[in-house]
């Protein structure tokens, strides 16, 4: 079996592995690093619950990239996401919101969420169920999920330092 | 509703979702134990076959394989994936083995394996040489009940499953067919819905020293622990169901699925196994949504509107196994006495079986289907009466002390009036509704529809719906809350935890729910089924809350020298109620309880057992504005309102949640949704969810979920189930508003744009004619 040998970083952790060319980037996250917070859902790029985020903000399905390709990228998951103990924005926004339910397409849900504002601090409602489209929520009626993202999109903007600077005004 | 009340009522944070929010919630499909093995089904590719011969003994030579099982390790005692069937006194049908000498769909499991990793056991599933005799198979109930259609069991002729059998009929039906002015009648189809929860059905078994431990799925742990002793033929207490979180659940929970096999490999490999299935086998072997194929229903009524009979026969298309069929054709019945006041009812229900994948349960069970037809049949009687849709609903559906679903029940509470009002008012309706036969032009037609009903909150007193609840205090006067609902994120929990501390005048933080759930722990409950989960176990809860209360305040009684009676508990502070400057912490009682040095040591510990008998109808009022595209058959879903009498909304976030989901699903069933089964081969054609489409974000119309609260007597703070009302009424709101907008009536869902075309060119031939 043909290995690669492949350096990546995972929520600021870096691993180096010698990894088969065909096994996906979500066998490895889950298999073999144990990291279950990334789910399979469909294995085929269908639903989005496979979702994570490489170099910060471009989102990807796990399921369907190659591991061997993240050679010296920076993956980030859902556990990767808060800071110092405190929930990232986004996340607070989805409990507050009640945008969770089974909780299964919450961690790629979640990430997208990132990645829609990372691009694009204040997006509409069109923009937030564009961007979102691709994952699959069976339990909420996405509703709650739109309004979580305009939340987490307004309390981005007031703790930004910028903004902070202009007077805290949103 | 008088009361002030401090939690209830109030949008506060589902506990558990920290958890889920941050990838930390434990599902099956993440349970990791030492030593575990991974589990492979070998799936049959034949719709009927007999099972000749199964080789294992490649694959059993392959490093790495811990077990291979198959018919031969099979105990054979018969059994059911239906674990409901205990809640029944006679039960439901069981005619399944874990592995049979027939397979009966195709898809069902002939062997299974465990080995070290998913590699080898995909590889060792492989090796297996199985050789079958294919036998000729049957694929629809017109089919499968001709004379010398192919037996799908040898011992039900004529794949009978169930003879057409009358059940809860009254009155004279054709004599007051006889005296009505004006009779509708048809003949509707329904899909096969699947549940398709994001995580896919799986679950771990482990077999260690004589005891089997299950993380599962379930919905009904405590029968699905026995039906796994049933199956395996141990006894029950050797069996311990533990419920992590479930990415899933709508029904797909109240039946098994990868256990019995997950079971027989841990049992033979003496290690811990997991078997989570792909999407695809979970679309093709997961038991579906009740699939009652034909409605055939009838109705008469008064020049007035005055209901007068309906009759209806509902045929199951039970697929291989019986499952849930009968109990589903059966709640399409129950559930269709409640809505109007009918001077007389006929109803029977039939299962027929098929070489299909079988069924088991989805959120809206046999309500969907008999809703689906009688809301269509309402307006048709309301357009030849020449009366208003909603006036008609107004003025014939039951109220208070009506009939219930089930002999000898009564109506708690309605709310349907105000449903109706709220719904038609947010949609437009009065603008938007021109009356019968409105002319409308264009390529692109609007039309606007309502549909109403009356489901219930746990299906009590037909079903055996007993809940334990137990509350056990810590020195800290916080407590936990010990019940076993199943964790599929219905938020019940949060209402739960608020109705114990409102009760007990002590926080929402003070109250932590038991998870993961395990039955070695929890009290004998049903679980989660039927909207059974706030209404009958919040009222165990409570009660259970309450007898911890009057321990409290005797406990306290006797600290201050004040009359039990003469205290109250706010804001974790006992006090008197005369003199509230007097009085004790909460915790400082609970502390006293536990440390106590010799001074009556008693750590308060209650549980509460309640058994329902009323079924407190929650009721809902659906309407749709659709746009009909004339040329493509498109069906747009413009604006969807659902009002919803819920009695109280202990969680109103929880309630929406549950509603606006319901609501989703819905319009995937009156639309899009539907698994397809080759009537050549029988293969399911839709395996993925690019062929089985979920609605996803762009597919979501402007919708709303609108909360009507006026109480029900019976309810913990007055509340009713909001579970599955959500699902309902889309269907038949947006089939009414397509015959407003194009003038055709459709008896299928899904209400596909082939459908649709088909019936406009119908009509245009027939006007033409």
């Amino acid at each position: 079996m043909k290995t690669h040998s492949t350096t990546f970083f995972v929520n600021n952790k870096e691993y180096t592995l010698d990894i088969p060319v065909h096994r996906t980037l979500l066998q490895v996250l889950r298999d073999d690093l144990s990291m279950t917070d990334v789910k399979y859902g469909c294995g085929a790029g269908e639903c989005g619950a496979c979702t994570v985020l490489v170099d910060g903000d471009r989102p990807i399905l796990s399921c369907l990239t190659l591991a061997v390709l993240m050679n010296g990228r920076k993956i980030t998951t859902v556990a990767g996401l808060e800071k110092e103990g405190e929930l990232h924005p986004v996340q607070e926004a989805f409990v507050e919101e009640g945008a969770i339910q089974c909780g299964y397409c919450t961690p790629g849900m979640v990430l997208k969420s990132v990645s829609i504002l990372e691009k694009n601090p204040s997006p509409t409602e069109k923009d937030i169920r564009r961007g979102l489209e691709g994952n699959i929520c069976r339990c909420t009626g996405y509703e709650k999920i739109v309004k979580a993202v305009q939340r987490a999109s307004i309390a981005l903007a007031a703790s930004s330092p910028v903004k902070q600077k202009e007077g805290g005004k949103v | 509703m008088q009361e002030e009340l401090r939690v209830v009522g109030k949008r506060v944070p589902v506990k558990e979702n920290f958890d889920k929010v941050q990838g930390k919630a434990d599902y099956c499909a993440t349970i990791t134990l030492p030593g575990m093995l991974v589990g492979k089904l070998l799936h049959s590719p034949h719709a009927h076959a007999r099972v000749v011969s199964v080789d294992t003994s490649r694959a059993e030579g392959l490093q790495g394989v811990k077990a291979v099982v198959t018919k031969k390790d099979d105990p054979r005692k018969i059994f059911t994936w239906n674990v409901m069937t205990y809640q029944l006194p006679d039960g439901e049908p069981q005619d399944q083995y874990i592995f049979d000498d027939v397979v009966r769909y195709v898809g069902e499991p002939v062997a299974a394996v465990a080995a070290v990793n998913e590699e080898i056991a995909k590889k060792a599933v492989d090796l297996i040489e199985v050789e079958y005799d294919v036998l000729p198979a049957v694929f629809s109930v017109e089919d499968a009940v001709k004379k010398g259609a192919p037996r799908v069991h040898d011992t039900a002729e004529n794949n009978i499953g169930a003879p057409p059998t009358p059940v809860f009929c009254y009155g004279d039906v054709e004599k007051d067919f006889s005296e009505s002015d004006t009779i509708v009648e048809g003949v509707f189809s329904t899909s096969k819905q699947s549940q398709a929860g994001l995580e896919n059905a799986g679950c771990v078994a482990e077999w260690r020293n004589g005891r089997l431990t299950v993380w599962s799925q379930a919905q009904l742990p405590h029968m699905t622990k026995r039906m796994i002793a049933q199956a395996l033929d141990i006894p029950e207490s050797t069996v311990r169901v533990i419920q992590p979180f479930a990415g899933t659940g709508f029904g797909a929970g109240t039946d098994l699925c990868p256990e019995p096999y997950a079971c027989l490999l841990t049992m033979k490999a003496g290690a811990p196994v997991k078997v989570a299935l792909t999407r695809s086998e979970d679309l093709r072997m997961r038991f579906t949504r009740e699939h009652i194929v034909r409605v055939e229903m009838k109705m008469g009524v008064k020049k007035d509107g005055t209901p007068m009979a309906l009759k209806a026969k509902y045929t199951g298309d039970a697929g291989a196994y019986m499952g849930k069929i009968l109990s589903g054709c059966g709640v399409a019945l129950a559930s269709n006495i409640t809505e109007y006041e009918f001077k007389s009812m006929y109803q029977e229900i039939e299962a027929i079986y098929t070489h299909h994948l079988a069924c088991g349960a989805m959120r809206g069970f046999g309500g969907m289907q008999s809703t689906f037809a009688r809301e269509i049949l309402v307006d048709e009687v309301c357009e030849k009466i020449g009366m208003n849709p909603i006036e008609f609903r107004k003025k014939y559906h039951r109220g208070v002390g009506g009939l219930g679903w089930f002999p000898d029940t009564k109506i708690s509470s309605c709310g349907l009036d105000a449903c109706l009002d709220v719904g038609a008012e947010r949609i437009g309706w009065k603008g938007k509704w021109q009356g019968w036969g409105a002319k409308k032009e264009g390529i692109r037609r609007r039309g606007v529809g309502v549909a109403a009903m009356g489901w219930l909150s746990g299906a009590q007193p037909m079903l055996l719906e007993h809940t334990n609840a137990t509350l056990k205090f810590n020195s800290d006067g916080t407590c936990t809350l010990i019940g076993s609902p199943g964790l599929l994120g219905q938020g019940v929990l949060a209402a739960h935890c608020q109705i114990a501390a409102e009760v007990l005048g002590i926080d929402y933080d003070d109250v932590r729910p038991l998870t993961p759930q395990d039955t070695d722990i929890t009290g004998f409950d049903i679980g989660t089924h039927a909207s059974r989960g706030c209404y009958c176990i919040g009222r165990a809860v409570e009660k259970a809350a309450q007898q911890a209360r009057e321990l409290f305040l005797e406990r306290a009684s006797k600290k201050l020298g004040v009359a039990a009676d003469a205290l109250d508990i706010k804001e974790r502070r006992i006090f008197c109620k005369d003199d509230p400057e007097k009085g004790i912490e909460f915790r400082e009682i609970a502390q006293d309880t536990i440390y106590s040095f010799g001074k009556d040591c008693r750590q308060i510990t209650v549980n509460a057992t309640i058994e329902p008998t009323e079924f407190a109808p929650p009721w809902q009022a659906g309407f749709a504005e659709v746009e009909v595209d004339t040329e493509t058959g498109v069906v747009e879903v413009i604006k969807m309102i659902i009002a919803h009498d819920i009695g109280r909304a202990i969680n109103p976030t929880v309630v929406e949640g549950q509603l606006e989901g319901g609501q989703l699903q819905g319009i995937g069933f009156a639309l899009f949704e539907d698994i397809i089964i080759s009537s050549e081969n029988g293969v399911n054609l839709t395996d993925s969810f690019n062929k089985y489409k979920i609605a996803s974000m762009l597919d979501c119309p402007d919708h709303e979920a609108l909360l009507v609260e006026l109480g029900d007597p019976t309810g913990p703070f007055s509340a009713k189930s909001c579970g599955e009302s959500g699902i309902f009424l889309q269907a038949p709101a947006i089939a009414n508003a397509i015959y407003d907008a194009v003038g055709i009536r459709l008896r299928d869902v899904p209400m596909t744009p082939e459908r649709v075309l088909a019936a406009l060119k119908n009509k245009s031939s027939t006007q033409t004619n």
